[in-house]
């Protein structure tokens, strides 16, 4: 996933850097506040572990090996900013000190590996750990979070090598988002992914099974705020759909699907006007594209969040009362 | 007491894994991978130790030119100009003593084979059409697939040079103040300082465990168990820099820390320094310079 230098341009490799500064500066001003200077040492072992974790082999099922990222895991075990900060001065060293990795990739590098992968891993850590889990809901959410981290991070490499085609083609990376996604994705849906799961889920696991402590520099989180970090940062990134030609498989409008088969189906025909959308093709009138797309992605999730709430506050409601019975009984 | 081998700076030691055969198990090649790390950190050491030239510059002379050569490089679209400075660089390395067959190796073995590798399908029609400049059955090699096929290689190649230049002439403790001099905050140098001691430690806690796997096991592990291994190993080492970090920052606190970091004196900025912060300059004013004449 390390993007050397030569695949990004001068331009993405700073705006990438300048992405990453703000997150840095939150990291630091986080740790500084919750735990102090006196504390750098675990920041410091929380860096070299990040560092040497990448460097073990691990076994896949077909005979060969993987290396895994541990950016999660670190999420996990130490909080979030402590994850970046570790993370980015692990990316640091084997870029400045070990010639491994972009000197001017190294901005892009740490936004995939030392941003998005500890702060999506350990959104999804918390939202599925949440409240009091039992070892089985901590190595599944752990697992979990490995695995959508490893392919979120895949994910932002892809976009940015295929955005860098777009950008300056012939220049630079020589893909674009056409083979780059594909060619990113299937490996680390497929493989990656689940040896990122594997392992994030058994080191979990074993810390709590062999009765091993890790000092997290940050207390959890009581609330899912990283999870709505992240649906933020989605929502803002949904333009990113409009660089893509054409229609999704399947998803032809009737005037599309006569140009390709030369005739309406006439069941399509009849009911295609049945349900007038409130904003169709995600446009909001008046507004350029990109920006009606970041507004139907934030309208759509506010609708899903109010919905999953009031189904959330029904469904405690009719167990509070049978929960109270039962405390009654005892 | 240590073995004197222990202490001699020969690297390829006691290790009973090195050798052509390729390694074979995961054990293996974890051990290897970090026994790799060490002897690289080794030959770093001595190189520094007889190195002339960019060896005994300024750090911070050293950052400068390789942040404006990087950009310039990173920028330009001439072929020519990717070719020299990656050249300008090897005459450098050779010029500061660096061992020159380890820096051609680590510069263009790895990485600019790793991007041919992945440029190879960019030369097709299929991915940038464009006059043929060869058609062999269905397939057509164009010329702006070759041009930026060669481009993105040679890119990638002057990039590592410079890379690996900077970090094969600078100690790891005369970059991080020389970072730090230039503005990148204290506690980031001071942690990546850390760090980058205590990467070693752990890296010898787990050479040392995957060794031991090694020297136990008769037979092959299985993936499953292998990987059971690793993962428990993981635990086990992140459990370990824990508990180290929490020993540091006592014996830390024992000796008087309070939170406030202390370095040693800045080194001075030569003439020979500014020297080499003007020629970089210049290099990367050229280099940006030859595609405007339109040097191919």
């Amino acid at each position: 996933m390390h993007i050397p230098d030569g695949y990004l341009g001068p331009a993405t490799s700073a705006a990438l850097y300048g992405a990453m500064a703000p997150a840095w500066a939150i990291a630091a001003r986080r740790l500084r506040a919750r735990v102090g200077d006196r504390e750098m040492p675990a920041v410091a072992l929380g860096g070299a572990f990040s560092f040497v974790v990448m460097l073990f082999n691990v076994p896949t099922p077909g005979g060969t090996t993987a290396h895994a990222v541990g950016a999660a895991l670190a999420a996990i075990a130490l909080g979030p900013a402590a994850a970046v900060i570790a993370v980015t001065i692990a990316l640091a060293i084997q870029a400045l000190l070990f010639g491994d990795g972009g000197l001017l990739a190294l901005g892009a590098n740490c936004f995939n590996m030392a941003l998005v992968m500890p702060v999506s891993g350990y959104a999804v850590f918390q939202a599925i750990a949440a409240g009091a889990p039992g070892p089985r809901r901590r190595a599944i959410a752990a697992g979990a979070a490995g695995y959508v981290a490893v392919n979120l991070g895949a994910l932002a490499t892809a976009l940015e090598l295929g955005l860098q085609q777009a950008i300056a083609p012939g220049l630079y990376c020589p893909y674009g988002f056409a083979a780059t996604i594909p060619a990113m994705m299937l490996p680390h849906l497929l493989v990656v992914g689940p040896i990122e799961a594997a392992v994030t889920a058994g080191v979990v696991s074993y810390l709590a099974r062999g009765g091993l402590s890790v000092r997290a520099l940050e207390p959890a989180a009581g609330r899912a705020r990283p999870l709505w970090v992240g649906l933020g940062a989605l929502c803002l990134a949904s333009p990113v759909g409009l660089l893509a030609a054409g229609s999704a498989w399947g998803e032809w409008a009737p005037q599309e699907l006569r140009a390709r088969l030369g005739y309406t189906p006439p069941g399509l025909a009849r009911l295609a006007d049945l349900w007038r959308a409130a904003i169709p093709d995600y446009e909001v009138p008046g507004m350029p594209k990109a920006a009606g797309y970041v507004v139907s992605a934030l309208l759509g999730v506010a609708a899903v969040a109010i919905v999953a709430a009031a189904l959330g506050r029904l469904l405690a409601r009719r167990k509070a009362p049978k929960d109270a019975a039962e405390l009654a009984r005892k | 007491m240590l073995p004197s081998w222990l202490g001699s700076s020969d690297a390829s030691g006691p290790l009973p894994l090195s050798g052509a055969r390729a390694p074979g198990s995961f054990a293996e090649r974890t051990a290897l991978a970090l026994a790799g790390l060490v002897m690289a950190e080794e030959r770093r050491t001595a190189e520094l130790a007889r190195g002339r030239l960019l060896a005994r510059a300024d750090a911070r002379a050293k950052l400068v030119a390789a942040a404006l050569l990087l950009v310039a490089v990173s920028a330009t679209p001439s072929l020519l100009a990717l070719g020299a400075v990656a050249a300008g660089a090897a005459a450098l390395a050779a010029a500061s003593r660096l061992d020159l067959r380890a820096y051609l190796r680590d510069v263009w073995v790895v990485a600019p084979l790793f991007t041919a590798a992945i440029a190879l399908p960019a030369i097709f029609r299929a991915v940038s059409p464009g006059e043929a400049l060869l058609e062999v059955g269905p397939l057509a090699i164009t010329r702006p697939g070759v041009l930026a096929a060669a481009r993105l290689v040679l890119r990638a190649g002057a990039s590592v040079s410079i890379a690996v230049l900077l970090a094969r002439t600078t100690p790891a403790a005369a970059l991080l103040r020389g970072l730090r001099s230039l503005g990148v905050p204290r506690v980031m140098t001071l942690v990546a300082a850390m760090t980058y001691r205590y990467i070693f430690l752990l890296a010898r806690e787990v050479e040392e465990m995957h060794l031991g796997l090694v020297s136990r096991r008769l037979a092959p592990m299985g993936a499953a168990a292998g990987r059971a291994f690793v993962t428990s190993r993981i635990a086990v080492l992140l459990a370990k820099a824990s508990r180290t970090a929490e020993e540091v920052h006592g014996a830390m606190v024992a000796r008087g820390f309070e939170g406030e970091w202390r370095t040693l004196a800045e080194p001075r900025f030569g003439p020979r320094d500014g020297a080499i912060v003007l020629l970089a300059a210049a290099g990367a004013a050229l280099v940006l310079a030859a595609a405007r004449v339109g040097a191919f």
